[in-house]
């Protein structure tokens, strides 16, 4: 609650809505997130008084922002639900990693998700995402870069603390379509490359803000590995190289 | 708003009997209309998941001495205090608000869980609300049990989702309720 007032408001205040159909895969209205069913349980308090334990069915939760919220209990849930079932690219090439095929299912879902949600007129393509994880991780989900800063890039798209945050601020640089992880959270490739391609999506914006409407998703990967003043870096080459080898 | 979602507004829990109305003079005119005219439940059912259900918002106070802030984290529910400090600084944890009136608990939590830093900011907002009052009012939607939906036997304590606070210190809502034009129309 960030807002505080210490003065009440004259008038009665009006909610703010939501328009538009949620995602058909979304578990909840648009404007509410999912909650799993859960337990509390009982317990006895200091003064000896026991407090009852209860179980709670699966809920929709209106966010507190009104913005378009997601976290870890759908993103598990959607993926679990549809991802399976889906077919097309990445292509099944691991690239030469022992694990390069090990995440295309969430590859191929969450890049139609955020497709579809976000309404890009060029759509990202997951053989991108592929070549993107392929140089950020080499597909170790539990990838670090070396040192101990806790705050440390992490996972599959190596995703920052500071990415992480700007993913689930509401009065951030997003906008919308929020993503919420937790950093542990962000070891499971699941989660991690649902946060990561919304952040990609967020990266092609900052991209077009310099270059202007020629923008590709390139650009965007280079954005997303602050690369974006130096194109023609090794890295660069690199992801060049696995995205040609997806393609052919 | 219609006979049938007054209806749903209304707690659907019998264990809330007890008297939870303002006895402080807290809420004003705004407050009760801003209940009243809520457009769509702040919880409601899963589809096809259990039996359905919805949940509005509704104004609870209580005495300020009642109530005990926490922040827990979202996958244990452990208290902040118990967590290693290192450990802290990337989990995501609720802001929860016990309270313990007439033989009754309530839990209140927030409706998504934050950082620690954010969670901690958010208690601190509610304990400078707390602090010197003699009653608090949430504005909250509670999460029906499977008990409550099944008809069984009611425990002694309830758990709801919070959206607002207040209390004669001045008044915290949650953005979604503090956002976008005034109705002016008919009640």
């Amino acid at each position: 609650m960030a807002q505080r007032k210490k003065k009440s408001c004259k008038s009665p205040k009006k909610q703010r809505q939501r328009h538009g159909p949620p995602h058909p895969w979304r578990l909840c209205p648009l404007g509410q997130h999912y909650r799993k069913a859960h337990s509390q349980s009982a317990y006895t308090r200091s003064d000896g008084t026991l407090v009852s334990g209860s179980r709670h069915h699966a809920t929709c939760v209106d966010n507190r922002s009104g913005l378009d919220q997601i976290y870890p209990e759908e993103l598990i849930a959607i993926a679990e639900r549809y991802f399976l079932t889906l077919s097309g690219p990445p292509k099944a090439d691991s690239l030469g990693f022992d694990k390069g095929n090990d995440f295309d299912a969430y590859i191929r879902g969450w890049t139609r998700y955020w497709n579809e949600v976000l309404g890009e007129k060029d759509p990202l393509d997951p053989d991108l995402v592929k070549a993107l994880i392929a140089t950020e991780s080499g597909f170790n989900p539990k990838a670090r870069p070396p040192g101990k800063n806790p705050r440390r890039a992490r996972g599959l798209m190596q995703i920052t603390s500071k990415t992480r945050e700007i993913l689930k601020d509401e009065s951030g640089e997003l906008r919308d379509f929020l993503v919420n992880v937790d950093d542990n959270e962000l070891d499971d490739p699941n989660l991690n490359i649902a946060a990561g391609i919304r952040w990609l999506f967020r990266k092609k914006e900052i991209a077009r803000s310099k270059i202007g409407s020629a923008t590709g998703w390139r650009d965007a990967v280079a954005e997303f590995k602050d690369y974006d003043d130096d194109p023609q870096n090794p890295q660069m080459h690199k992801f060049d190289e696995y995205y040609k080898r997806l393609k052919k | 708003m219609t006979l049938v979602s007054l209806a749903c507004a209304l707690p659907n829990l019998s264990m809330t009997h007890n008297d939870l109305s303002d006895r402080y003079g807290i809420l004003d005119n705004e407050d009760y209309i801003m209940m009243e005219n809520q457009d769509h439940p702040a919880l409601n059912s899963v589809v096809g998941d259990g039996p359905s259900w919805k949940s509005y918002n509704r104004w609870l106070c209580f005495p300020a001495d009642s109530m005990t802030l926490d922040c827990r984290d979202h996958e244990s529910d452990q208290s902040w205090n118990l967590i290693d400090p290192e450990e802290r600084d990337g989990m995501g944890f609720y802001a929860v608000m016990d309270v313990s009136h007439e033989g009754l608990y309530y839990r209140f939590e927030s409706p998504g869980w934050f950082s620690y830093e954010n969670c901690h900011q958010q208690i601190d907002e509610i304990q400078e609300l707390l602090d010197g009052q003699k009653g608090i009012c949430v504005f909250a939607a509670d999460i029906p049990s499977e008990e409550d939906l099944n008809g069984a036997e009611e425990g002694n304590s309830s758990a709801w989702v919070f959206y607002g606070i207040k209390s004669l210190a001045g008044k915290s809502m949650a953005p979604i309720y503090e956002a976008v034009e005034l109705y002016h129309g008919p009640l």
